[in-house]
């Protein structure tokens, strides 16, 4: 049974990989407009935790429900309003940039004649226009990201779930999803925003979790984190180290540079 | 040259090749070095020697007549091994090398090392025919032992070092065709818009077919014995010179030998020569923008929606369809039922194998095999790659709002349209080829088309239970063991079983005045492959929602 007035929430959700526990016993939530950036090194279980919010991993323990719908239940349900980047967009290679927008657009089933609408001013503000005819197999990472964001914003949906979707952008286009991200978070949009990057994380979030080991160690605003890390008025970065324990890095900076 | 960098990339190219082909193995498990083919090879070639043994026990007790029959036979198997080698080699080489993918390969590697291309060449040369060494290594064990019992022990020496430059020679080929195939794929690059997908396809189906047909050891086998009474036109096929030698020293030739033996190294060198300079002209280092199209986008709904499909059943076949035209690696595949109509044509056409019946019936048989043959090979195959040709980008699928029943329906569409296509393209190929009556070709017809629906059905049971997603450093598309199972196990069993009506009909026919009521065909085969269809159909579905549950690749 989900709490209502909450778009996402996870409880007590615990997942393992043959030995290793990828996620162990977390709790999340989150409302409508709040941009939630989870945060924490490689391996800390942060995608995993987002898999499993999509229904494309079954957690061992644990309940996950979007607006209402239990992805248990009804993953397909979930798929539907949910817009999802990973954080290695793996796409159709042999598709072009518009085919797979098109084929994208078959599975949403977004209306033929509201597609050409929908599509263009993606295609014109993240500089795809003129290399929507070229397959995909050709283009860079960054082109490759660009089509994997249009892909999980062509359908509106009532929840974005971004694994370090800002990966190998140019400026330009990092700053407009930002901005992109922002706007539709202050239409009452839910984000949840995965990355390593914690001066994104900064400017970007409402609420920080910061995950360590699959557990979520700390989560809140960035001035409860400060408050929780015992450090008023610092950054975000060294808050991280703090809470997650990996703040002196002086000893390995010192071997490397012998 | 270098030896040296030959070397190292012999050695990195057969590795990158044993650690995709094997799984499941420890990381220092004696199958993932290479060292491990040599040892299959030689356990192949003391088997095959032992079975050499047997027979030249029976040798020992047969009749003066029986050994020189014996002999006449071993000798010309000696003069066949050099010439069917290249032609195993390259087939192997075709169906597992020209699908890896280029940036798994670590051919692209090479492009910024301090290598020369002749070296690149020759390493991978090499490396291709040391990997598919086995037939050759067979093929000396068996002889080996009899060979020495009948005094030709030299000779057979002789024909070794020949075979060796054959299988040498195999490994070239397949360079060159790799790096020609590569140079079509990225040869349209901002020149050609509409219709390169379309040229570039029948560009590599027909470079397929043309090496595969003409270096198929069936044919081969067929001709090679009857080109010791005509030196003309055979001599002058490269192929052969190593069997002209081999022939020359077996029949104390000497001019032969000194002719011949020279040749075929030379002819091995210009090949290296050729596949150098195709390299070097033609391969591409980086992945090109290929524009498919310059026409406004303008959405529409597909005409497969009429017949009954969802939007998202929909859009995954055209996606499919799209790949399958455009995806080198499943080219190989799409390009068997060609293979096959040729192979089956110039057998009928060069009368292999037997001559037509005065009642035409053997004719007919040989017209009903392929109507048969290639919706089942074909239908079962298309089917069990569907879905393991989905590779890593499965995980569009995992993420979107598709059901597994969609899928599958989506992937039964997509194998029914070409296994269906084939049967009616073939059926009518053969049939006007024959001459065959119309209730004739439409009873070959019927049982076609069902053994294409069945066989799809086997093949996306197997697929969607085994499927194999990895790329590197070429793709499966399933499990290798399960592949085996299906076709040997399952698809041509059911094959079998489905044909009898049909094969009854032909030998009842050779009976004259006896005549086979036609009737019976037509309700047998339906019955039997809606039956088989549902069994496995029910797998697939099975599996399917198994594999969709969650993502575990």
């Amino acid at each position: 049974m989900s709490t209502p007035g909450l778009a996402l929430e996870a409880k007590s959700l615990s997942k393992s990989f043959g030995q290793i526990k990828a996620v162990n016993n977390i709790d999340l939530s989150m409302s409508g407009g709040e941009i939630l950036g989870l945060l924490g090194p490689n391996g800390s279980g942060k995608t995993t935790t987002m898999k499993m919010i999509l229904g494309i991993l079954k957690p061992d323990s644990g309940t996950i429900a979007v607006e209402g719908i239990e992805v248990q239940k009804d993953p397909v349900g979930v798929k539907r309003i949910v817009g999802y980047v990973p954080e290695t967009p793996q796409l159709y290679e042999f598709l072009t940039g518009l085919e797979y927008l098109d084929f994208i657009s078959d599975m949403y089933e977004i209306p033929v004649e509201e597609r050409k609408e929908r599509i263009s001013p993606f295609l014109d503000g993240l500089e795809l226009k003129g290399h929507e005819n070229e397959l995909i197999s050709g283009y860079s990472q960054g082109m490759k990201q660009k089509i994997a964001l249009t892909a999980a914003l062509l359908h509106r949906p009532r929840i974005l779930v971004l694994d370090e979707a800002l990966n190998g952008l140019d400026p330009r286009s990092a700053k407009l999803v930002k901005d992109l991200c922002k706007r539709l978070a202050s239409e009452g949009t839910p984000i949840l925003f995965s990355t390593h990057v914690l001066e994104i994380a900064e400017a970007l979030c409402d609420k920080v979790a910061i995950m360590y080991h699959g557990s979520i160690l700390a989560n809140g605003t960035i001035a409860e984190l400060r408050q929780t890390a015992g450090l008023p008025g610092s950054t975000l970065e060294e808050v991280f180290l703090k809470i997650t324990g990996t703040g002196d890095l002086s000893e390995i900076v010192r071997e490397l540079s012998s | 040259m270098n030896l040296r960098k030959i070397y190292a990339i012999a050695v990195a190219l057969a590795k990158s090749q044993l650690r995709a082909s094997r799984s499941g193995s420890s990381r220092f498990s004696l199958f993932r070095r290479p060292i491990s083919l040599f040892v299959i090879d030689a356990i192949l070639f003391l088997g095959a020697a032992g079975v050499g043994y047997v027979f030249v026990t029976f040798l020992s007790v047969g009749s003066p007549s029986f050994t020189a029959q014996a002999t006449s036979y071993l000798e010309q198997a000696m003069v066949v091994i050099p010439a069917i080698i290249p032609g195993i080699v390259f087939i192997a080489g075709i169906l597992f090398e020209l699908n890896t993918s280029s940036k798994f390969s670590a051919s692209d590697t090479v492009n910024w090392l301090p290598v020369e291309q002749s070296d690149y060449v020759l390493g991978s040369a090499i490396s291709v025919s040391y990997d598919y060494s086995a037939a050759f290594a067979a093929a000396l064990g068996v002889t080996v032992i009899p060979a020495i019992d009948l005094g030709l022990g030299l000779d057979w020496a002789g024909m070794a070092i020949l075979s060796l430059v054959s299988l040498f020679i195999g490994g070239v080929l397949v360079e060159i065709v790799r790096a020609a195939v590569n140079r079509v794929s990225s040869a349209f690059s901002g020149r050609i818009r509409r219709g390169a997908g379309l040229i570039r396809l029948v560009v590599i189906v027909s470079i397929i077919v043309v090496f595969e047909v003409f270096l198929n050891p069936n044919l081969l086998l067929t001709h090679i014995p009857n080109f010791s009474s005509s030196l003309f036109p055979y001599g002058l096929i490269p192929l052969f010179w190593g069997s002209f030698a081999v022939e020359g020293i077996i029949k104390g030739q000497i001019l032969a030998v000194v002719v011949f033996a020279p040749l075929s190294v030379l002819f091995a060198g210009a090949l290296v020569w050729v596949a150098v300079r195709v390299r070097s002209r033609y391969w591409s280092p980086v992945p090109t923008a290929v524009t498919v199209t310059s026409s406004e986008y303008a959405p529409r709904v597909s005409f497969l929606a009429r017949l009954g499909l969802t939007q998202a059943e929909t859009a995954i076949v055209r996606k499919d369809l799209k790949g399958a035209t455009r995806r080198r690696e499943l080219l190989t595949f799409f390009s068997v039922p060609i293979v096959l109509v040729v192979i089956f044509t110039l057998d009928i056409v060069l009368d292999v194998g037997g001559g037509t019946s005065a009642g035409g019936s053997t004719f007919d048989a040989l017209t009903d095999i392929p109507i048969l043959f290639v919706p089942c090979i074909f239908g079962v195959m298309v089917a069990s790659i569907s879905f393991g040709q989905e590779s890593k980008a499965v995980m569009v699928l995992y993420t979107l709002p598709v059901s597994p029943k969609e899928i599958l329906r989506a992937k039964a569409v997509f194998a029914l349209f070409f296994a269906l296509g084939a049967t009616l393209a073939v059926s009518i190929y053969f049939a006007l080829l024959s001459g065959m009556g119309t209730t004739t070709y439409l009873e070959d017809l019927l049982v076609g088309a069902c053994v294409a629906v069945e066989e799809v059905c086997i093949g996306l049971g197997f697929g969607a239970s085994h499927p194999d997603f990895q790329e590197r450093p070429r793709p499966r598309y399933v499990d290798p063991f399960w592949q085996l199972v299906m076709i040997i196990g399952v698809a041509f069993p059911v094959l079998g079983v489905t044909a009898i009506p049909v094969l009854a009909r032909d030998i009842i026919e050779t009976i004259p005045g006896a005549s086979f009521p036609i009737g019976y065909l037509f309700l047998a085969a339906p019955l039997f492959a809606a039956a088989i269809s549902i069994i496995f159909y029910r797998w697939a579905t099975r599996s399917t929602e198994k594999l969709m549950a969650e993502y575990r690749i």
